[in-house]
């Protein structure tokens, strides 16, 4: 039996943020931004929580041998040099920020660099699986949009009626984009809705 | 924000409101809702009996976005679908096991695994640990949930919540891995990366309707009612503005 007493305060808590947003009073508007204000400091403990979980679960495949051990002693180390550095020399520390931005964006842009081969892997896998009808228009439609975005049809800009149609045509993937957004954002109010109202509810409570 | 569009907004969630709430209520007269198949959902419930039959673990991906992301939404369509799931393997040797992007949803997904076993009675069956938190970044989100989608336990990697580019290292990489995927998400990005990847893939608000196909509650099939009448309002809305664009009304 979920507790009535958890719903309620969701449910209130939820209310009074998004009444805040469509009536401009000024109690409201007090009441709601301290609401959020309390919201970033659970959302900050959860992280917490969620950091230390990880930790623990690094620590405890650290301890164990297996070919993943070595994974999880760097993890630690790192996180905890980390808190060190940044307990003592602080978040905004520019020597502690220039050491954490110059390992972070190098490990992200090698990871970028990851994604694009796997990408283009699946693209190949893609071709040569997936052989119906349908999954045949998909990859011709995405050669053909790509070269209309790029500089296959530019040829055609200054002539007058056809650079209408090749605009015409260089706007069709973003209709269907915009399709299926709409279709997204339906989704995204009803199931919000659902909260609101108490009729689903992702917490015990 | 323009006093008109903040009217609009307010009554279209009134009406969203209401919509939601009547359908909702049990309405005997009502002919029963038949929902249409979606390859991808008949796909996912074969694939949920394989991991069982193999006595592996199921892992979900809840995405990166926060509870104070537009983007949510679908993180929560994500957690309704992992009760789903928890609830249709309780008789499986190993739990499932949820990887997040942000320290919230990692407790709601750890809340959500365990609240299925307590109301089944069966609590002392779960060890902790159900619900990780991967990686704060997108990236490191992506390359923290490896260990987890390419371990040996994990049969099914299921994906379903806010991804973005990064879902490209999500994807299985080595067909002879012989891990199923399924994949759902609100962003066009991640449905081009998981429809390349694998036919079980949910697009558009398909993603937003698995919860009511794999478990067919009243509320859910009450939301895509309202999907649906709310999207005969948009459309009609779209075709009223073309022809007032095209008699030079606006």
């Amino acid at each position: 039996m979920r507790s009535p007493v958890a719903a309620a305060i969701a449910i209130a808590a939820g209310v009074i943020v998004l009444a805040g947003y469509f009536l401009p009073l000024p109690l409201l508007q007090v009441v709601r931004l301290q609401f959020l204000d309390w919201a970033m400091l659970l959302a900050a403990v959860a992280a917490l929580v969620g950091i230390i979980n990880l930790t623990v679960g690094h620590f405890r495949k650290a301890a164990k041998p297996g070919p993943s051990r070595m994974f999880s002693i760097v993890v630690v180390t790192s996180l905890l040099i980390t808190l060190v550095f940044g307990v003592v020399y602080g978040a905004s520390d520019s020597r502690f920020a220039h050491v954490v931005t110059n390992i972070q964006i190098p490990i992200e842009t090698t990871l970028l660099g990851m994604i694009s081969i796997s990408l283009a892997y699946t693209v190949f896998l893609f071709v040569r699986r997936r052989k119906s009808w349908s999954n045949s228009v998909f990859i011709i439609s995405v050669v053909f949009f790509l070269l209309a975005n790029s500089w296959f049809l530019v040829f055609g800009q200054s002539i007058p009626v056809l650079s209408e149609i090749i605009s015409g045509i260089q706007k069709i993937p973003l209709a269907g984009s915009r399709g299926i957004m709409i279709g997204i954002a339906l989704g995204s109010l009803v199931t919000g809705l659902r909260i609101l109202t108490g009729i689903d509810r992702p917490y015990s409570g | 924000m323009n006093l008109g569009v903040t009217v609009l907004g307010a009554a279209l969630l009134v009406l969203s409101t209401g919509m939601l709430l009547i359908f909702t209520r049990p309405n005997k007269k009502r002919a029963p809702t038949s929902l249409r198949e979606i390859e991808a959902i008949t796909s996912l419930r074969r694939i949920l009996g394989g991991a069982m039959e193999q006595g592996t673990r199921v892992h979900f991906g809840l995405g990166r976005a926060h509870p104070g992301d537009p983007n949510y939404a679908s993180t929560l369509a994500g957690l309704d679908t992992l009760e789903s799931i928890t609830r249709s393997t309780l008789t499986a040797d190993q739990t499932p096991v949820a990887t997040s992007g942000d320290g919230t949803t990692s407790l709601l997904g750890e809340d959500t695994v365990r609240g299925v076993y307590r109301r089944d009675s069966t609590i002392d069956r779960v060890p902790g640990g159900n619900s990780l938190l991967a990686g704060v970044t997108p990236l490191a989100y992506a390359a923290g949930s490896q260990p987890v989608i390419s371990s040996p336990d994990t049969g099914a990697n299921l994906f379903l919540g806010h991804f973005g580019v990064e879902s490209g290292l999500l994807i299985p990489d080595e067909p002879a891995m012989d891990k199923e995927f399924f994949g759902g998400s609100d962003s066009i990005p991640a449905q081009s990366v998981f429809y390349a990847a694998s036919e079980n893939t949910l697009l558009g608000e398909e993603a937003f309707a698995l919860p009511a196909y794999l478990d067919e509650k009243k509320p859910y099939l009450a939301s895509l009612m309202v999907q649906d009448l709310l999207r005969l309002i948009v459309v009609f809305g779209l075709l009223v503005g073309v022809i007032l664009v095209l008699a030079g009304v606006l």
